[in-house]
C-alpha cells in the first residue's frame, strides 16, 4: 500500500519536475533576453510572458487545479489519476520554474556576457555557452526547490484522486481517522523531501567551480 | 589602422535627460603600436574603447578598421569583424564554469574551430602567458595576475589584429602590474599586434605606450608619442597626472586613483620641495 501510494508520488513529481523544466527553463532564459537591455530585447513579448507568468503563479493549486480539468482530460483523457495529476502539477510549475531561472541567469555577471558579444558571440551561443553553464548551480538549486513544492501539491492532487501519498493519507489517515497510517505517511515524505534536497545540493555542488 | 573621426556618444537616461560621454574625437592608431587612453574616472576613455568593437553604438562619426567602416555594423558582419579584435577587461571576465583551458579555447569554439586545432592553439597560448601547469584550474582557483593572463590568452586565441584593454591592470598590485604590461609589450613586439589601452595609470602608459590621447570630459585634449607629451605637457590635465605620478615615485608608495588627489597632490608639492 505505502510502496505503491510513494511510487505513485515519484512518478507524479519526477515527471512533472522534468517537464516543468523543459518548458520553465527556456520561458525563463526567454523573460532575460527580451527585457530591457537584454540580448534579444522584445519589450511587448516580455510583458506578454511576464503578465502569463504572473497570472498562472497567482492562482492558488487547489483552484487551478479543479479550472483546468477541461485541459487535463484533452490532454490525458482522464481527469483523475497519478497521469492526470502531472497535468496541473506541470502547469503550476511551470511559471515557478521560469521565475527561478529568470533570477538565476539575471545573477550572471554582465561583464561575462560583455566578454563573449566582444569575442563576436550570437545571441545563441550566449545563451548556451555562458548563460546557461554560469546559472547553472543556481538553476539545479531552484529546480530542487521546484521538486519539493510539488511534493507538496501533489499530496493536494491526491484530493482529486490524484493517487500518491496524498490520496493514501487523505483516505485512510483523515477519512477514516487512522492515525497510524498517517504518521507513516509524514515521515516517508520527510524522509522523501530531505532525500530530494540531498540530491539537488549534491549536483549544485558538482557543477559550482 | 583604426581611425576615429568626429565621434559623439550621448547617453539617454529614462527621463529624457542627455550625457554627453564623447564629443568630436579624433584619433589615428597607427598598425603595430601601443596606443594609450588616459584620463580621470568618468571621462569617456571605456566608453571610446567600447565604441572600437561597437559594445558601446556611438551616436555620430565614424569608426574604420583597416578602412572597413565599423559603426554601421550588426549581426553577423560585426560578429565578423569583432573576432579580428581581442578584448581584456579590469575584471577579466572569465566563465567560472570553465577551466583555464576551456576559457581559451571559448572563442575557438564560437568561430567553429576544430578540436585538433583548437587544442594546438591553447597549449601554444598557454606557453605564451606561461600557464601550463595551470589549464586544468577553474578562475576561482587562479590569482588575479593569472587570470587576466587567461583573458589575454583567450583574447589573442582567434588571432586579431587589435587587442583592446579596458583597465586591464587597474585591479592588480604593482609588481603583477608590471608583469602584465611586460607580456603585452612582448606580444607587441614579437606579433606586430596592435594594442589600445584604457587607464588611469600613468605608470602603465610611460612603462608600455608608444602614443597616447589624454581625455578629459569626453573630449581629447592632448595626444601625441608618450615620450614627448609627457616631457612637455601642454594642458593641466596631464599636467595633474604627471604630478601623481612623481608622488608615488617621490613617497615610494603606490599612487592613487585620479580623483582624491586634491589632498595628494599639494602633498607632494612640499615632498617634492623637500626633495629638491
Amino acid at each position: 500500500m505505502f510502496v505503491d501510494a510513494l511510487w505513485q508520488t515519484v512518478y507524479m513529481v519526477g515527471l512533472s519536475v522534468v517537464i516543468s523544466s523543459l518548458w520553465g527553463i527556456p520561458l525563463g532564459l526567454i523573460l532575460v533576453i527580451t527585457d530591457t537591455g537584454g540580448i534579444a530585447e522584445n519589450i511587448a513579448l516580455n510583458r506578454v510572458l511576464a503578465f502569463i507568468v504572473n497570472t498562472t503563479r497567482s492562482i492558488p493549486f487547489v483552484i487551478l487545479m479543479f479550472a483546468i480539468i477541461p485541459f487535463t482530460r484533452f490532454i490525458t483523457g482522464s481527469a483523475i489519476g497519478a497521469t492526470a495529476a502531472i497535468v496541473p502539477l506541470s502547469v503550476a510549475a511551470i511559471p515557478f520554474v521560469a521565475r527561478v531561472v529568470e533570477t538565476s541567469v539575471r545573477e550572471v555577471d554582465s561583464g561575462v556576457i560583455e566578454a563573449a558579444q566582444a569575442m563576436g558571440a550570437s545571441p545563441l551561443q550566449i545563451i548556451v555557452k555562458v548563460l546557461v553553464p554560469e546559472a547553472l548551480p543556481a538553476i539545479i538549486a531552484g529546480i530542487t526547490l521546484t521538486a519539493v513544492n510539488l511534493i507538496g501539491y501533489s499530496a493536494m492532487a491526491g484530493a482529486i484522486g490524484g493517487g500518491g501519498l496524498g490520496d493514501l493519507a487523505i483516505r485512510y489517515g483523515y477519512q477514516r481517522f487512522d492515525m497510524r497510517v498517517l504518521a507513516i505517511i509524514v515521515v516517508i515524505l520527510i524522509v522523501f523531501v530531505q532525500g530530494t534536497q540531498l540530491i539537488g545540493d549534491y549536483i549544485a555542488k558538482k557543477v559550482t567551480h | 589602422m583604426i581611425r576615429i573621426r568626429q565621434l559623439q556618444k550621448v547617453f539617454t537616461d529614462a527621463r529624457g535627460g542627455r550625457v554627453i560621454a564623447l564629443e568630436n574625437v579624433n584619433l589615428h592608431v597607427k598598425r603595430g603600436e601601443v596606443f594609450g587612453i588616459i584620463g580621470p574616472s568618468g571621462a569617456g576613455k571605456s566608453t571610446l574603447l567600447r565604441c572600437i568593437n561597437m559594445l558601446e553604438r556611438p551616436t555620430q562619426g565614424s569608426i574604420t578598421i583597416d578602412g572597413t567602416e565599423v559603426t554601421g555594423l550588426k549581426g553577423r558582419d560585426l560578429r565578423i569583424i569583432r573576432r579580428q579584435m581581442g578584448m581584456i577587461f579590469q575584471h577579466f571576465n572569465l566563465l567560472s564554469s570553465r577551466t583555464t583551458y576551456r576559457n581559451i579555447a571559448f572563442p575557438l569554439e564560437i568561430s567553429g574551430v576544430s578540436d585538433y586545432e583548437t587544442k594546438e592553439r591553447v597549449e601554444q597560448l598557454l606557453a605564451l602567458v606561461g600557464l601550463e601547469d595551470k589549464a586544468k584550474a577553474y578562475p576561482s582557483e587562479l590569482s588575479g595576475g593569472q587570470k587576466q593572463r587567461v583573458g589575454i590568452a583567450r583574447a589573442l586565441a582567434t588571432n586579431p589584429k587589435i587587442l583592446l584593454c579596458d583597465e586591464a591592470t587597474s585591479a592588480l598590485d604593482p609588481r603583477t602590474t608590471r608583469s602584465i604590461l611586460g607580456l603585452l609589450k612582448s606580444i607587441n613586439k614579437e606579433y606586430g599586434l596592435t594594442i589600445v589601452m584604457v587607464t588611469h595609470q600613468v605608470e602603465a602608459v610611460k612603462q608600455a605606450c608608444h602614443s597616447v590621447a589624454v581625455i578629459e570630459r569626453g573630449k581629447v585634449v592632448e595626444q601625441g608619442r608618450t615620450e614627448e607629451l609627457f616631457s612637455r605637457p601642454g594642458t593641466e590635465t596631464t599636467r595633474g597626472f604627471l604630478e601623481n605620478i612623481r608622488v608615488a615615485e617621490v613617497s615610494g608608495g603606490s599612487f592613487k586613483k585620479p580623483g582624491d588627489t586634491c589632498e595628494v597632490q599639494s602633498r607632494a608639492k612640499e615632498v617634492i620641495k623637500d626633495v629638491c
